[in-house]
């Protein structure tokens, strides 16, 4: 007999299953850096036969599943009128509600293990949380969706629909309207947009970073090995290598062209498993977005919880002509939501020509393409003279030396200087040319970035706190740096004309403190 | 008077010459005790390394640089904070604001914050003896929503 709602449910049996993939996950994805970064697991690895492997293997399934069975039997949620309960804990019980009011962002996954058992994972996110505050990690299908039905459904009768412009209390939207915008994709990803999103994603190279050192040992382990066994027996020795550095240096380069080519090939189609289908609507005063092949996810996300939107375009994506979009939402600081890309609202692999109509839904702004408004010179002046010219400095002094001392090699450690110091010119002019703001009415733009770029818009009245910050150098050039934080995190504006500053502080204080309504 | 002045709702256009003037706040001074407080955290902190740095001296098998350059480095250091603190403490200032609370700090890197009070989401009050407690001294922490909090002794 199905219960009734508002009584306290269990999960269903076979999500004792779920839990117990969900905890494994959960374990690799918090351990996996510190055990792999650290070289340990290939050390264990190294020292253990295969009957202790497999001995150990067992004795962590069987610890893994004992702890999905006693989590699952005290794992109870109840759905009440307006909030959702939970009560859950291994050795201690807890128990947590969660108002609908509160969620900002609800999140339905149905990995493909879960398909065959019509069960889906469901989570409600709120603003400030560090973490998915309600996770139901395994229940039917149907309930998820009435339950989602029901969370966002009240939150868009309770709060209105009026978007990311929410007016501070002079919303227009009429509150009770349950259907708007319903029908059209706002935005929807091919399989090419995805893959060119992949090859501009850095997740593969931050992995390649995490398991490049202790991967780096076995390669050249296997390496030495080969060059041992080629020098024994094969028809190149040893020798003739080191007598072609040219030959030597060409191999090592393919070799490394083919490893990134392999990577970016591999991280496009990681992309495409990842938002396999991506679709974007605008439903009621929610964005939802469905997409994944092996993990078929739904996120909902109330318009009215979205506070600023970020246009991403990473120095390959220029290339590619690739952005990414990210909807921010209330967080907990800047970490939380640069180390958590799963609470992001990310919407990936959008074309330039699209990039109006994707920036226009989220924001309700259309990207006309205003003047930018940049930082003052002095910022790369300053950066030169304290960076580059003692670089440059440095190189003229170990040149001296290196012609004195007649060595090679302390001429080339004056040219890494020199270089670096070039390096050092070029990017800080890159990144003064970058850095730019607009306003348009009630709305900011601003701009940061090197090769690649990062437009934040977002409403004045959005900002949390302001700080003006000034240094000695700042100072005697009538010049500061103003940081406006938002929900999510800090912008910076650095090296602005005092005046422009101090006019603009005074406006997002107006606006701040004109709003009726808290924005959050 | 028309009906949207009559029910308390205006929108008239601000001229940014005419909006208040965040500079034109006269800062308070933190409490009287502060200089003091500074000078013992910063005592409580310097003080250990201090007396770890002229111990080591003792024991041969810590190398240490020799002599008593090492414990005049960190005896020189510690000072250094204490007069920066002691001028920090000298610039600190606050504002209330009928919608926000100013904050001024710094002295070679100043900082001026203006936190709008309709944006704080908690105040904490926390004192001890490093406060002085006994003079009703305080330290007032206010969070906002998307970094740490403003922290104001």
């Amino acid at each position: 007999m199905p219960e009734s709602p508002g009584e306290w449910r269990a999960l269903p049996a076979v999500a004792v299953g779920a839990l117990y993939i969900a905890g494994v996950q959960r374990f690799v994805r918090e351990n996996l850096v510190v055990f792999l970064g650290a070289g340990t697991g290939f050390a264990i690895s190294d020292s253990l036969g295969l009957r202790e492997f497999v001995l150990i293997a067992l004795l962590i399934l069987f610890m893994g599943v004992l702890v999905a069975v006693i989590y699952h039997r005290r794992f109870r949620y109840k759905v009440a009128d307006h909030a959702v309960h939970v009560r859950q804990g291994l050795f201690e019980q807890k128990e947590l509600k969660v108002r609908f009011e509160r969620v900002q962002n609800i999140v339905l996954s149905q990995p493909f293990y879960l398909k065959p058992f019509g069960l889906t994972r469901l989570s409600l996110e709120t603003p400030g949380a560090a973490q998915t505050e309600v996770s139901l990690p395994g229940i039917g299908t149907a309930e998820a969706h009435e339950i989602r039905d029901r969370v966002s459904g009240t939150v868009a009768i309770q709060t209105g629909a009026a978007g990311f412009n929410p007016e501070m209390g002079a919303q227009s939207a009429d509150s009770t309207t349950r259907v708007e915008e319903a029908g059209d994709a706002v935005f929807e990803a091919s399989a090419a947009d995805l893959f060119r999103y992949g090859l501009t994603s850095n997740q593969i190279w931050i992995l390649l970073a995490v398991v490049g050192a202790p991967l780096m040992n076995r390669v050249e382990h296997k390496a030495s090995e080969w060059l041992e066994r080629l020098n024994a027996s094969g028809p190149l020795s040893r020798g003739e290598f080191a007598e072609a550095p040219l030959l030597l240096a060409i191999l090592a380069g393919g070799l490394i062209l083919g490893l990134a080519v392999v990577l970016m090939t591999l991280s496009g189609l990681l992309a495409n498993v990842r938002f396999y289908g991506y679709r974007l609507r605008l439903e009621n005063g929610r964005f939802k977005a469905r997409f994944g092949l092996l993990d078929a996810r739904e996120k909902t996300l109330q318009k009215t919880k979205l506070h600023s939107v970020e246009l991403v375009q990473t120095a390959i994506g220029r290339l590619l002509d690739s952005w990414k979009a990210i909807g921010h939402q209330t967080g907990t600081g800047p970490s939380a939501q640069a180390n958590s890309d799963d609470r992001r609202f990310l919407i990936p692999g959008i074309a330039s020509g699209r990039l109006r109509q994707v920036a226009a839904a989220l924001s309700g702004l259309e990207l006309t393409e205003l003047q930018w408004r940049g930082i003052d010179s002095r910022f790369r002046l300053h950066r030169w003279s304290r960076i580059a010219l003692p670089l440059l400095l440095g190189a003229l002094v170990v040149a001296v030396i290196a012609w004195s001392v007649m060595d090679s090699r302390v001429l080339f450690a004056s040219l890494a200087l020199v270089a670096s110091s070039a390096l050092v010119f070029w990017t800080t002019h890159l990144r003064w040319k970058r850095w730019g703001w607009m306003l348009e009415g009630t709305r900011m733009r601003i701009r940061s970035g090197l090769i690649g770029q990062s437009i934040i818009i977002f409403e004045l009245a959005r900002c949390q706190q302001l700080s003006i910050r000034t240094s000695a150098y700042q100072r005697a050039h009538g010049l500061a740096t103003l940081v406006i934080r938002l929900p999510h995190g800090e912008q910076i504006l650095p090296y602005l004309p005092r005046a422009t500053l101090d006019a603009l502080t005074n406006q997002i204080l107006f606006e701040i403190e004109s709003a009726s309504s808290h924005a959050l | 008077m028309d009906e949207s002045s009559a029910q308390g709702y205006s929108n008239c256009q601000v001229e940014p010459v005419g909006l208040p003037d965040y500079r034109a706040v006269e800062f308070e001074p933190v409490a009287g005790s502060f200089r003091r407080y500074a000078l013992i955290s910063t005592l409580l902190v310097w003080l250990p390394v201090l007396v770890g740095v002229s111990l080591a001296q003792w024991f041969p098998s810590i190398p240490v640089y020799p002599g008593m350059s090492m414990v005049a480095g960190v005896a020189l250091a510690a000072a250094a904070v204490a007069v920066y603190r002691q001028l920090d403490a000298g610039r600190r200032g606050w504002a209330l604001r009928e919608q926000d609370l100013i904050a001024r700090s710094g002295v070679w890197w100043r900082t001026i914050t203006a936190l709008p009070i309709a944006r704080i989401q908690h105040v904490e009050t926390s004192h001890g003896p490093r406060h002085g407690r006994r003079r009703r001294r305080a330290c007032l922490n206010r969070r906002a929503s998307g970094g740490p909090c403003l922290r104001w002794p």
